[in-house]
């Protein structure tokens, strides 16, 4: 009898060790997935774990669990204790979230089976940690930025990672500039991938303007940030009015300038006009002379008109815009030669000097008849 | 010769009586005719220098082509007052029964001319004065008949302008009774017609011409 329990007790150890092997050899790992499929440091994620029976049998399963390392972390865990049967050809999808710790590298938390009444099954699970940040820069800036003046910047933005990055977001952001637009929206940037966006930058002050690109790695968000300083100065590409030639004369009740103005920049002129300013007094007929378009290297003649008392300079404004139809004036100071004095307006009278000439040349004419007609 | 175009200014009654029988010489009146155009070409240039800058912009660069062809006009102009009025003369006599040739026509004519030397002078020298006082408003399309229209009368408005266009049309008016009193006795001599018949020989174009120049002027 006792011989009996013996045997039947190993015939029991035998016939159940067998069915754990059968359970685990059932079992598979069909799929894992990782969300982001590479993490930063510190970053947090999901790992999903597809399980199927494979066998012809059901596999009763007691425990599921994902066991961390020292640089992943596992902070949450779904309730995966005594679930019960998996049916032949069955699937079960198991999910764990973990946090990446502050290392580079690849770890392996390690994924495990229970099986009832006993066995189990390990799967490590490889998880890439990558601290290669989205490659930003400033590929287009202008040499020398002038107030007022709208330029053009360009960011570029770059994904050297092995995994795509989502939501890429450029957000301007500065005190010292009208800048336009005040988002540049990118979306996914895959592996390898670039892209670009241009903002309009008009500076009204000497600052920064700094560009914030924003971006998520699964559902972690990661900001680049690029200063731009802006000094505003003198561009190098502009137009140059030169105002030469300058030749003040009197005229009726005032004077009146002529000479030429050349654009000696780089850029054309637009909608360029000439006119003075205090203390003189545009008059008719030339208050403003408009000169229109000047192309660079090219010269026009203009001629403006005004009345000034007591003034030795006046101011000759050159107004123009650029091509964005920024407006820039030039003064260019123009000397009243001592002793010119206006010509004195006539106020619905005759100039002594042509009173003299007809009253003299209608003498010698009635003299002359006179003289002609005289009895000898 | 000058003393001749003394005469001729002054007693011209005297001076064509005493050469009505000769052969008409034609030097002297052509020398007087070539200083009037020649006086005339330059006031032509003068003007048209003054309003060449009216035309700037619609005709860049015409500028002085515009002036040239201002003082080719004043000149010719001077040679054609003399041909056409010698031609007039000689016409209206023919109705007379006028007699002399039309050299002797041209040669009145000629002298007569002499008195419009001086008004020629006198404008040429008051131009000179108010040259640097005159503006000229740009016309910006020349195609457009209104924006000429405009400027020109902007140019010819201004005072400078208005005085010098009164003192022309003055002495036009009264060198051009001095010419045609030498014109009269010219005539009367060249053609061998009577007073009434040389005074309506002249006076009939004269003062056609004379009510133009005031019309012109716009007195009417």
């Amino acid at each position: 009898m006792r011989h009996y329990l013996v045997l039947l007790a190993l015939a029991i150890a035998l016939s159940t060790g067998l069915g754990a092997t059968g359970a685990a050899s059932q079992i598979g790992v069909i799929d894992v997935s990782l969300d982001p499929k590479i993490f930063f440091p510190d970053d947090t994620g999901t790992v999903t774990i597809v399980i199927k029976n494979t066998g012809t049998d059901p596999v009763e399963l007691s425990r599921v669990n994902l066991q961390g390392t020292r640089s992943i972390y596992v902070i949450e865990s779904p309730h995966y204790t005594g679930i019960g049967r998996l049916g032949s050809g069955d699937t079960m999808t198991t999910s764990f979230t973990v946090r990446a710790g502050s290392e580079e590298g690849i770890f392996y938390p390690r994924f495990s089976l229970n099986f009832m009444p006993t066995g189990n099954m390990m799967f490590p699970v490889p998880v890439k940690v990558d601290k290669t940040q989205i490659d930003a820069g400033i590929s287009v800036r202008p040499d020398t930025f002038m107030e007022g003046r709208k330029d053009t910047v360009t960011i570029s933005v770059g994904n050297p990672r092995e995994n795509a990055l989502s939501g890429v977001t450029i957000t301007p952001s500065t005190g010292i500039a009208d800048v336009v637009p005040t988002s540049a929206f990118i979306g996914t940037l895959n592996s390898g991938q670039k892209s670009n966006a241009t903002f309009s930058v008009t500076p009204t002050a000497e600052g920064v303007i700094s560009f914030n690109v924003e971006y998520r790695n699964g559902q972690n968000r990661h900001v680049v940030s690029l200063t731009l300083p802006v000094v505003p100065g003198t561009a190098k590409r502009v137009a140059e009015p030169i105002v030469s030639n300058v030749e003040v004369s009197s005229i009726a009740g005032g004077y009146r300038i002529t000479g030429d103005v050349s654009n000696a920049g780089l850029e054309t002129a637009r909608s360029v006009v000439m006119t003075t300013r205090e203390p003189a007094e545009p008059i008719d007929p030339f208050r403003v002379y408009v000169v229109g378009a000047l192309d660079a290297d090219d010269f026009s003649s203009f001629e403006v008109t005004f009345a000034a008392q007591e003034a030795e300079k006046v101011p000759l404004v050159t107004r123009y815009r650029d091509d964005d139809g920024n407006l820039y004036e030039e003064i260019t100071h123009v000397t009243i030669q001592s002793g010119m004095m206006p010509v004195a307006e006539q106020e619905g009278g005759l100039s002594p000097l042509v009173i003299g000439i007809i009253v003299l040349s209608a003498a010698i004419v009635a003299g002359a008849l006179v003289y002609s007609r005289k009895k000898r | 010769m000058a003393s001749n175009s003394i005469t001729a200014l002054f007693r011209p009654d005297e001076f064509f009586g005493e050469h009505s029988n000769e052969e008409a010489a034609l030097g002297l009146p052509l020398g007087i005719v070539c200083i009037y155009s020649l006086l005339s070409a330059v006031a032509g240039y003068q003007m048209a220098a003054l309003m060449a800058p009216m035309y700037d912009v619609a005709l860049e660069g015409y500028g002085g082509v515009i002036t040239i062809f201002g003082a080719i006009g004043g000149f010719i102009g001077g040679i054609i007052v003399w041909i056409v009025a010698s031609v007039i003369f000689y016409l209206i006599s023919m109705a007379f029964h006028g007699e002399g040739s039309v050299k002797k026509v041209l040669e009145a004519v000629g002298y007569g001319m002499a008195p419009l030397i001086a008004a020629a002078a006198i404008g040429i020298a008051y131009l000179v004065m108010i040259g640097d006082q005159v503006v000229a408003p740009v016309i910006h399309d020349i195609m457009d008949p209104t924006a000429v229209e405009q400027a020109t009368e902007l140019f010819l408005n201004q005072p400078v302008m208005a005085d010098f266009t009164l003192l022309q049309t003055f002495l036009s008016v009264v060198f051009m009774i001095w010419a045609a009193n030498i014109w009269y006795y010219g005539i009367r001599h060249a053609r061998n017609l009577t007073t009434r018949d040389a005074g309506i020989t002249v006076i009939i174009p004269v003062v056609i011409y004379l009510i133009i120049v005031i019309a012109s002027y716009g007195v009417f």
